[in-house]
């Protein structure tokens, strides 16, 4: 809470559906967002018990400076992951963080599991778990639509939810906040599916006087003019995240056909610059965030005979052109939408279900599997196939089905071609093959994703290849990032939010720290997670890669085995400082 | 004998020279990539990869010859 | 010349909200958008976009100033009112009369939210959605 001492927390036990709200003083010290959620995630997970199991926490956790300074905008969701069976961390924007603010909570902790379907309505006066059984099996686009006429507050509302995939508890399902954002990875669209909780919803409208305006708004403005007056953030507004996929593919980093290659032959046609141009409609933003990264992409679909067309509208950034693109040999930017609409619709990870479905037809090219198994011709650019074969997963459809929603690892576990399901430490790969940097960074990662540490970023800047520095620098990013998720700013802004201007803006809202307590901090939070992960079984010396990272070569070049083991053991010892 | 540079900007890069495509730069005496690059007015943390043909060219490459070469921006974080 | 504030920019509105911490800011010294006069909306949830309902600073005698019982708020050059707190009892009776919905209630103070034309807003927007126009002066 922002001018007070402590953290205020909502604990919500669905199971007897009670309510308590607590002051957490000692938890004042975690600032915020991951750090306030990584502890409480540690005390209220059951590590004895599965993952979805209904004892098990989903804790939500606003930032110490959020909202109220220009792109601290997100939300931390922590959880067991059902899809790696330990650490469960995700983030997203939209409007929650500014509704759980202003309704007056900086963590809601959520244990049990209702009777029947629910969603929770929180506001500043109320807390309810209210009916959603005639919401169950609707898929996330629609129960927004119910939620937003059954619930007061608009404008300055948030409603997250879940899709089939989730109630189904396919371990990579997905929560929609807000439409156009995700709590994307990790599975967290299961966990709320078993709890039974299709939905939260959030109305803020509390009363939050600033106590120094006149020292808060002139920080406030020199943050906003060097967001908005600079080149800082331009690109992610213009064309967006998609430019990344010219460079890359001009530099072979570009995951294609399953990583079989690392460039794409139609990478043009569905480029930034060609999604823009044949595409985009609309830019969107998080609400407190001026820069507008979100990319809405529009295509006509002809749904039958005699010149029927609907619009569809989705959003589109790189991660998805290359998991749900050219991973999958698809070659044009209408059908990559398209793609991307069936996964909203049932709530998948983008990002997972791509990589999935690349290891699925390579595993049925090379018989591992038959058309009896995925029932559908699962080949790459034929995107009619993959939207059927999202809708298996999220249905569950057959036993071959049933194992590809739990991840690529799993699957391969039970078939084979393990050397080609691209996943990190069972978590799927993210759109960068550049170097050792992100695959080291991807496995050592507290939560196995390319934004734990950028390794992506050091690949590509690393003038020499230096096996001290590579670990030295991922773990100091690592670190910066625990620190930089407790405010919680968007990743897009880390240039922004430097030292001296994180300070600033804490000092002007009354919140003293200094420059040594921020390093500080985010140790702090990094060994908490690397508890968590320990206590929940995870050993990161017994993670195998798959061998098609070294077999396929890299923008760096090519990769040798040997070394990213020596890297991974490189960095294990040097994380034993932390303990 | 002056060794005559084409640079193709790609993507973002474009905007560093909105009226000249490719990039024309002539020289009278070898260089590094990255002198030209500063001669062309492109900003040094911009650049991501840079080619000539399939070869990627390091910023401290000496360029004694003619050539074509094509400059892609750096990767967005995303 | 007095000034009026015009949202009609609202097609490129990315709804990004920095109008509605603006105004609260500067005019409230509050981190509620609850407290901004601009409100901003979609027209039925995200998929449709952003309107804003502010003020449109009407002229002549406005309703809102036609329905307080008590003389607070006075008509304002260029068009629209001003609010004198002392003289408001919290009726709310100017924030039924508004048929745009722009005159909104600070149920923590008992005071309506009357938008000042002050022109914060427009210069927040990052992109080009909301401006001041200048009005004669018809009081």
């Amino acid at each position: 809470m922002f001018y007070e001492k402590y953290i205020k927390v909502l604990y919500v036990d669905l199971n007897n559906e009670k309510i308590e709200i607590s002051h957490r003083h000692d938890l004042y010290e975690y600032l915020g967002g991951v750090g306030v959620a990584s502890k409480l995630l540690e005390e209220n997970i059951k590590p004895d018990l599965d993952p979805l199991d209904p004892a098990q926490p989903i804790v939500f956790a606003i930032g110490g400076a959020t909202s109220v300074f220009p792109v601290i905008t997100k939300t931390v969701a922590m959880f067991i992951s059902p899809l790696t069976g330990e650490l469960g961390e995700s983030y997203a924007g939209g409007r929650l963080a500014l509704t759980l603010m202003m309704a007056g909570y900086d963590a809601v902790v959520i244990t049990g599991k209702s009777k029947r379907p629910s969603y929770l309505s929180i506001s500043r006066n109320n807390i309810e778990i209210k009916d959603a059984r005639a919401f169950w099996g609707i898929n996330s686009d629609e129960v927004g639509g119910l939620i937003r006429e059954r619930e007061g507050g608009s404008g300055k509302r948030s409603i997250i939810r879940i899709g089939q995939a989730g109630e189904n508890l396919v371990s990579y399902a997905s929560v929609c906040v807000d439409t156009y954002r995700h709590f994307g990875r990790l599975g967290l669209g299961a966990v709320m599916g078993s709890k039974y909780l299709k939905a939260i919803s959030v109305i803020g409208d509390r009363d939050m006087p600033v106590e120094n305006f006149k020292e808060y708004f002139k920080v406030y403005q020199d943050i906003n003019k060097k967001v908005t007056a600079t080149e800082i953030m331009a690109k992610y507004h213009d064309a967006g995240t998609p430019i990344n996929v010219e460079p890359l593919n001009a530099a072979g980093g570009l995951p294609t056909l399953n990583l079989k290659q690392n460039s794409f032959e139609h990478a043009s046609d569905i480029s930034g610059e060609a999604f823009a141009k044949n595409n985009l409609v609309r830019k969107m933003a998080c609400t407190g965030c001026p820069v507008g990264c979100i990319h809405i992409g529009q295509f006509r679909r002809e749904f039958d005979k005699g010149h029927e067309y609907e619009a569809i509208s989705v959003g589109y950034d790189y991660e998805l052109i290359f998991s749900l693109g050219t991973f999958l040999g698809i070659k044009t930017s209408d059908e990559i939408l398209e793609i991307i609409d069936v996964v909203e619709q049932y709530g998948l990870d983008a990002m997972s279900v791509g990589v999935v479905l690349g290891w699925a037809t390579e595993a049925l090219e090379k018989g591992l599997v038959s058309l009896e198994d995925t029932l559908v011709p699962l080949a790459f650019g034929n995107a009619q196939g993959y939207m059927d074969a999202i809708k298996n997963i999220a249905w569950r459809k057959n036993e071959f089905y049933i194992l590809l929603g739990q991840g690529a690892d799993k699957a391969s576990d039970i078939y084979g071609g393990k050397d080609f399901a691209m996943t990190f430490a069972k978590n799927e790969m993210s759109g960068y093959h550049t170097g050792y940097g992100i695959i080291l960074g991807s496995v050592v990662g507290a939560r196995h994703s390319h934004l734990c540490n950028g390794g992506y970023s050091l690949d590509q800047s690393m003038k020499e290849f230096d096996k001290e520095k590579l670990v030295e620098d991922i773990f100091a990013e690592e670190k910066e990032r625990c620190m930089l998720n407790s405010l919680v700013i968007c990743l897009f802004a880390r240039k922004v939010y430097d030292r001296e201007t994180i300070l600033a803006a804490l000092n002007s809202i009354g919140r003293e720290i200094t420059n040594e307590e921020l390093t500080e901090l985010g140790e702090k939070i990094y060994a908490t997670k690397l508890r968590i992960k320990k206590m929940l079984g995870f050993d990161q010396s017994a993670v195998k890669l798959p061998k098609r990272l070294f077999e396929t070569p890299s923008l760096y070049g090519e990769l040798d085995e040997d070394t990213a083991y020596e890297l991974i053991d490189m960095y294990v010892e040097r994380t034993k400082s932390l303990a | 004998m002056t060794i005559k540079i084409q640079i193709e900007l790609i993507g973002w890069l474009k905007r560093y020279s909105p009226e000249e495509d490719p990039v024309m730069i002539e020289l009278m005496f070898p260089e590094t990539v990255d002198k030209i690059f500063i001669k062309a007015g492109i900003p040094r943390e911009e650049i991501g990869i840079i080619k000539a043909g399939e070869n990627r060219l390091s910023l401290n490459h000496l360029i004694s010859e003619d050539i074509y070469m094509v400059a892609y921006p750096t990767i967005l974080g995303g | 010349m007095p000034k009026v504030l015009k949202a009609d920019g609202m097609n490129k509105c990315i709804g990004c909200f920095t109008c509605m911490l603006a105004c609260a800011g500067v005019n409230h010294q509050n981190h509620s958008i609850a407290k901004s006069a601009i409100k901003v909306k979609t027209k039925g949830g995200l998929q449709s976009k952003f309107k804003a309902i502010v003020c449109l600073a009407c002229d002549g005698d406005p309703a809102c100033y036609q329905s307080c019982p008590t003389g607070a708020l006075e008509k304002r050059k260029g068009g629209g009112v001003l609010l004198k707190k002392d003289k408001c009892i919290g009726c709310k009776k100017c924030v039924s009369s508004c048929i745009v919905g722009a005159v909104n209630f600070d149920e923590d103070k008992k005071l309506p939210i009357i938008c000042k034309h002050c022109g914060v807003c427009t210069r927040f927007c990052p992109h080009d959605c909301l401006r001041m126009e200048e009005k004669e002066n018809v009081l």
